[in-house]
């Protein structure tokens, strides 16, 4: 199993590779477009035009995007596999469509502005206004980033379609119908006609500008019939192929014969029409239908031969691909404004092409690049377009890695976490887990990192190092607070509402709450259910916040120091209320520098200082603990005769002195004195957890 | 895992909202001088004016653009001021904290605070309608009720953008932040007169004059730019500023 592992993740890192190499692939082709002999379509000429690169353009024009949909369809089925329908619809909210929507705002005027200036300024209406002679219904000027648009409007299909499949084709004979499909039109030469059908058909029933190939549906809301038929189809055939990844294989098998393909049809169709883009052959030529089918041979030929070549070349993980992959989207979104501005500004040097244009792509490029390292990769532009990243820390690679994985029993953990505030580190190097059924005190003085702790394992804040898992997840996921409950410290409610408004708005967000009464009558908060929140007593306020922590049925609360400000008698009353949840099965995290309230509750005990874990145990182990004392002197007795007496839990020598930590110092002082009659210099201090436990006491009285 | 039915999701999206409506409603004071100072202007501006169809340059149609003009300004007090500071407030109260450790959906919060907007925006709006109707303003029944209805979808993007600042900005500093938001794109737009030559491109940045235009052009004032670029333009700031507002409340609190 663990190679198919491998492979698979190998294919990942190849068709990641290739998408980024897509989508550079535009920047070189929007590049070029100003160099194209008498292309008007783009608003920049520059007086060196070139033929090669109108040949570059067209070639490169041919493939990209057909192949950028292939590998959206394949990655889509992908995600929606592994991790469900919601999470799909968030995640492509958040990488697709948010970038669309706002990348179209700040990208859309400053091409506007590239434009007019490259014009002379003679533009001179505002941005839209210069309508084509006849704009298409739901006229848009989508610019580059149509394919953003278009691949939302697939991912809006595909999941009603998807859903429809699954209920029509319980059975999956429709699904293995189509995978035999898919293998048999892989399985030959005929490839790159089979998959290029519906194009073919979308191509011969809508006129169509044979040099420009797919006409970019970048002018409306609406996309052109070849376009929408083309990439559809492509992303289709992307997901088809994830239905059955053994078909990467075939790909990858014929990636020569592919290019050769691909290469070949390139020539041929520009043998057909010529080189030269302004001399436009019209669909009504005789030779449009020849064309048109070795046109769409050659895109599929492109799409299949680079996909083999990358999944035979280019599987293996690499630091740089991954980096120039991660950075390829966001180049690509900002890429146009700024090949605009530089075309303008060389368009009328005296130089040749084969200088200005290597030049141009030089510059935009490192441009675009340092905008990558510096503004996007590690904010949080970068962390919407390609997911969470994390500037690597020294200390990173010294987080303990955790040894086993999380089982049912642990609830939450750290493992490893760090947490820095400016110069104050609250928690250094962490490691805590939470387990069902147990109620856990984290015991310690102010600043020990308790509060921390809890708002790590909440989501709340994020470690610097290490990891936090909540219920086996990220705690960010709000799936993983559905089992949670939390008191917090320093909490001001809704000061206008009432205390069953606010409880029961929220039991609104739990799956399996209690009704606001129930909770009110738990925590005895029901004598003032009807009372503004803000006309409280704190004690009161207190209470309330608990019926908020507990009113879900949680079977995991945070109570971060929950007694702070009651009097007596509500603290009993808190307590027994833990102690019930507790024998229902619930898991419990208290936070309390008061080592007396551990001591009522706790099952286990986690204490604390300076964001360090200095003990942890049961009460009684903590108890025995914190009477310890740490016996040094000079003496010439041996660690191992010492080692031995009863309360002696470790001994050492340094070389010069003997060191005793015990339980019942007076007791090991007195034996020393006996065995030794020569000892000298002897001190006894307090053992470090004692230290702590020093100051927790200073701080209760 | 316990997962949650999407009805549930649902209904806890609706409880929210209906929950800070009600926490406004109980509070009234926070907003009202956002829903007077509007109409107060409104009337007693176009009193000033004198009969309307003796103005000097009737083209303009200054009556239509009095009515459309404090109709905008009317929806971006609340959504600017009173939910901003709300939530600038509630995070010095810790309590959007509290709400991220619960199981809240994410977005409720937020969603919750621009229905609470839109709902002061149609008080906004049946004011300044039922103020225009006794001016005698003439439009027809469905003008009157496209702008109604722009004015309160538009208070979208500003509630974005105050939320955006209530999420950034502590609650003493909010007011300061939000008038500098809100004074210069109340010029700027050009809601009341005409924004000199020389700066009139800056109105292109303004939620306030894309609403305006779309408001002039439903009461049928001849448009500058198509409907669809105002449309996105306001989709934009709308999404760019919710994003980022929810974004810094899901990391920092």
């Amino acid at each position: 199993m663990t190679t198919s592992v491998a492979s698979s993740s190998e294919r990942l890192h190849a068709l990641d590779a290739l998408r980024g190499f897509a989508l550079i692939c535009g920047v070189v082709l929007h590049a070029a477009m100003s160099y194209l002999p008498g292309f008007t379509v783009w608003p920049l000429l520059d007086r060196s035009p070139s033929t090669a690169l109108a040949v570059t353009f067209y070639t490169i024009h041919m493939f990209r995007m057909t192949t950028f949909f292939v590998i959206a369809g394949f990655f889509g089925r992908l995600m929606l596999e592994r991790r469900g329908v919601r999470a799909f619809v968030r995640n492509r909210a958040t990488r697709i469509v948010v970038p669309l929507v706002v990348g179209w705002v700040v990208f859309f005027p400053l091409i506007v502005l590239a434009m007019w200036w490259g014009a002379g300024g003679q533009l001179g209406a505002p941005a839209g206004a210069t309508a084509p002679p006849a704009p298409p219904a739901l006229a848009f000027p989508l610019s580059h980033l149509w394919f953003l648009y278009v691949l939302t409007l697939i991912y809006a299909a595909v999941l009603p379609v998807h859903a429809l499949v699954a209920r029509v084709d319980a059975g999956g004979r429709l699904r293995r119908a189509a995978d035999v499909m898919m293998r048999a039109a892989l399985a030959g030469p005929w490839a790159p006609i089979v998959l290029g059908v519906p194009l073919i058909g979308a191509f011969l029933v809508s006129p169509w500008l044979l040099w420009s190939g797919i006409p970019t549906p970048d002018q409306s809301l609406i996309p052109n019939l070849p376009a929408a038929v083309g990439f559809s189809s492509a992303f289709a055939i992307g997901w088809l192929i994830h239905r059955q990844t053994p078909l990467l294989k075939t790909v990858e098998r014929w990636w020569a014969p592919y290019l050769a393909m691909a290469v070949a049809l390139t020539v041929a169709c520009l043998a057909i029409l010529g080189p030269d883009p302004a001399a436009q052959l019209s669909t009504a030529a005789s030779s449009a239908p020849l064309y048109t089918v070795l046109y769409v041979a050659g895109v599929w030929s492109w799409t299949l031969g680079l996909t083999g070549a990358a999944l035979r070349f280019f599987a293996a993980e690499s630091a740089t691909r991954r980096y120039v992959s991660d950075a390829s989207y966001w180049i690509y979104l900002a890429h146009l404004p700024l090949v605009l501005a530089l075309q303008a500004a060389m368009k009328d040097w005296p130089l040749h092409w084969a200088l200005k244009f290597p030049l141009l792509l030089t510059v935009a490029l490192v441009l675009l690049f340092a905008s990558y390292h510096l503004l996007v990769r590690f904010t949080v532009i970068g962390e919407v377009l390609n997911g969470a990243r994390r500037r690597r820390r020294p200390g990173d690679d010294a987080a303990p890695a955790r040894a086993l994985p999380p089982t049912a029993d642990v609830l939450a953990s750290l493992t490893g976490a760090r947490k820095q505030f400016g110069t104050v580190t609250a928690l250094d190097g962490l490691t805590l887990d939470v387990r069902a059924g147990e109620l856990l005190a984290v015991l310690g003085p102010n600043g020990a990192g308790k509060s921390t702790a809890i708002s790590l394992l909440l989501g709340l804040l994020q470690p610097d190092a290490g990891t936090a898992t909540l219920f086996g997840r990220a705690p960010l996921d709000v799936e993983s607070r559905y089992g949670v409950g939390v008191m917090m410290q320093e909490v001001t409610l809704a000061m206008e509402m009432t205390v069953r408004e606010i409880v029961a708005l929220t039991t609104n967000y739990y799956p399996a709450p209690m009704t606001a009464d129930e909770a009110m009558a738990l925590t005895h908060t029901t004598e003032f259910a009807d009372r503004p929140y803000g006309k409280l007593s704190s004690g009161q306020k207190r209470q309330v916040q608990f019926a908020v922590a507990v009113c879900g049925r949680p079977s995991l609360l945070f109570l971060d120091e929950p007694t702070v400000g009651l009097d007596v008698q509500a603290r009993e009353i808190l307590w027994k209320t833990i102690r019930l949840l507790l024998s229902q099965g619930a898991s419990i995290v208290l936070t309390t520098h008061y080592l007396e309230e551990a001591e009522a509750l706790a099952t286990r005990v986690a204490v604390l200082a300076k964001g360090r874990l200095v003990a942890m145990g049961t009460v009684d182990d903590i108890r025995g603990v914190v009477s310890r004392k740490k016996v040094s002197c000079l003496s010439v007795l041996a660690p191992e005769q010492v080692a031995g007496w009863a309360s002696v839990d470790a001994v050492s020598h340094d070389g010069r002195r003997l060191h005793v930590v015990a339980r019942d110092a007076d007791d090991v002082v007195r034996r020393l004195l006996a065995a030794d009659p020569s000892l000298r210099d002897l001190e006894v201090a307090r053992a470090g957890l004692a230290e702590a436990f020093t100051e927790i006491t200073q701080e209760a009285a | 895992m316990t997962t949650m039915p999407l009805s549930r999701v649902f209904g806890a999206y609706l409880a929210e909202a209906g929950f800070e409506t009600k926490r406004h409603l109980k509070a009234p004071a926070f907003a009202m001088p956002f829903l007077v100072i509007p109409v107060a202007l409104y009337v007693f501006f176009t009193s000033l004016g004198g009969d309307p169809s003796q103005a000097p340059k009737p083209e303009l149609q200054m009556p239509i653009r009095m009515f459309t003009g404090f109709s905008i300004m009317g929806v971006m007090g609340p959504a600017l001021f009173a939910f901003g500071m709300a939530v600038a407030v509630d995070r010095d109260f810790g309590l959007l904290r509290l709400k991220r450790a619960l199981p809240m959906p994410p977005m409720a919060y937020m969603l919750g605070k621009m229905v609470m907007a839109a709902l002061f925006s149609a008080l906004v709006m049946v004011s300044i309608t039922t103020a225009a109707l006794v001016k005698g303003l003439n439009l027809s029944v469905a003008q009157f009720l496209a702008v109604a209805a722009i004015g309160v979808v538009g208070t979208l993007p500003f509630a974005a953008i105050g939320l955006f600042i209530g999420a950034k900005v502590s609650g003493r500093t909010a007011p300061a932040w939000v008038n500098l938001a809100y004074i210069p794109m109340t010029y700027l737009s050009g809601l009341f007169f005409p924004v000199p030559e020389a700066i009139r491109g800056l109105a292109l940045v303004s939620p306030a004059f894309h609403l305006n235009q779309l408001a002039l052009q439903a009461a049928g004032v001849a448009a500058i730019m198509p409907a669809t670029m105002h449309i996105a333009a306001l989709l934009g700031v709308t999404v760019l500023f919710s994003g980022l507002a929810a974004w810094r409340v899901a990391r920092m609190g």
